[in-house]
């Protein structure tokens, strides 16, 4: 089995947010988590009153990244529009 | 006069022997007025719909009420507006409840396994209930009113007058037999030296229309009634102490409510009626269904089948739970 890599610095380990916190399977958290927990939910309050309920607290959901466009999916395209437009010519157009 | 009742950890509602109501709540009493064949389903027989949005919605309120329990009680023992949100948090979290209301994770499954032919209600239920949206709901409200001008009484003991049960005679009687109320206050307030009663409650919409529903409600009437025996000094009235949970965020806002003379003596006549209905119906073993009231009524689906199927049905889509019983020790 393979273990986890031991951090060399306990600091190395990113501390989980109030999203991962509350996500946690375990039913336990410790005093430092729950403060963790409560300063993020006051900052969120913050950014919602200010903005009179605009700025909406909602988990960031991942987005994929989008794929770049290529030199080749530009030219597809551009075929593909022009066959469109060939097939919406009126009949006896030039 | 107020009754105190021996140290039974559950006395019946029920006289001995029989299923006739004696001690009333607003529970049970909107639920017979509503409907009798209801209130034998819901209160007499115990029946909970099987559906996991009705747990949840259950435990959210309960853990919500929990939160707000503790903060008041941290702060009557004189801890700080800091201090007191730190304990209430730390004591949430501590409730194995807390940890069976529904992650993001388990709201994107639901959302995946929400098709065209659900009606969303699991979803629209749950997506509002999750373990952060309670902690949420808890922190902002606190902080909303941490200059709170309700303060919360301080009962003789020393201790905050939050979730005070309350039993008290009622002025009359129902086929000879003494007659109970029973309530639950969430908090009692001062506030310009008067006494009110406040009680939250959790909507979508803090609309005019959300607080005028509760100019007729029974339980209010009940708690300004139950609260004037129960302290030593008369309650002015209540105030709806409302929170909209919304998906990114959450709202507070209040409104008081009062009952004049006229209006509580008419809501003793309401109990009375209601104390006499259930007794001829228990007598007559007959529970009419007023099918008037069907639209919002859980058991509708039930009501719906023929008389002779609607016990399969009832087994099939609910489970019987111990029944609401307002002498029951919160």
């Amino acid at each position: 089995m393979t273990e986890a890599p031991v951090p060399a610095n306990p600091s190395d380990v990113e501390p989980l947010d109030a999203y991962a916190l509350l996500s946690k399977p375990t039913l336990e958290l410790s005093d430092a988590e729950v403060k963790t927990i409560i300063a993020h939910l006051r900052a969120k309050r913050e950014a919602y009153v200010t903005s009179g309920g605009k700025k909406a607290d909602k988990r960031p959901v991942a987005k994929p990244a989008a794929e770049p466009i290529t030199e080749e999916k530009k030219a597809d395209n551009t075929s593909l529009l022009l066959a469109m437009l060939e097939q919406q010519k009126p009949e006896g157009d030039n | 006069m107020s009754v105190d009742l021996p140290h039974v950890f559950e006395a019946s509602p029920f006289i001995e022997g029989t299923q006739i109501q004696f001690a009333w709540d607003s529970v049970s009493l909107t639920s017979i007025l509503s409907c009798p064949y209801r209130y034998k389903l819901e209160i007499i027989e115990g029946w909970q719909p099987r559906n996991p949005n009705f747990a949840i919605a259950l435990v959210f309120g309960i853990l919500y009420h929990e939160g707000m329990q503790y903060y008041h009680e941290a702060k009557a023992e004189g801890q700080d507006h800091e201090e007191a949100i730190f304990t209430s948090c730390r004591k949430l979290t501590q409730q194995d409840t807390f940890w069976s209301l529904p992650t993001f994770e388990e709201i994107e499954e639901i959302k995946e396994e929400t098709d065209d032919e659900d009606d969303g209600i699991t979803l629209r239920n749950s997506k509002i209930r999750t373990r952060y949206h309670l902690l949420r709901a808890v922190v902002w409200y606190l902080d909303n009113y941490a200059n709170d001008p309700l303060e919360t009484f301080i009962l003789p003991s020393g201790a905050a007058a939050v979730e005070q049960s309350f039993r008290v005679d009622l002025p009359f009687e129902s086929g000879g037999h003494p007659l109970l109320l029973s309530g639950h206050l969430d908090r009692v307030v001062t506030f310009n030296d008067h006494l009110y009663v406040t009680d939250y409650k959790t909507t979508k919409s803090l609309s005019r229309q959300f607080f005028s529903a509760f100019k007729l409600s029974h339980q209010f009437s009940g708690y300004i009634f139950g609260g004037n025996i129960s302290f030593d000094r008369p309650i002015s009235g209540a105030y709806i102490d409302g929170i909209a949970l919304l998906v990114g965020g959450a709202k507070f806002s209040r409104a008081p409510t009062q009952r004049s003379p006229g209006e509580l003596d008419e809501y003793f006549r309401t109990v009375k009626y209601a104390a006499d209905l259930a007794r001829t119906c228990h007598e007559t073993q007959n529970y009419p269904r007023n099918t008037s009231a069907c639209y919002f009524c859980q058991y509708k689906t039930i009501c719906e089948q023929p008389p002779e199927y609607r016990q399969k049905y009832l087994e099939m889509w609910f489970q019987q739970q111990p029944a609401w019983n307002p002498l029951r020790n919160r």
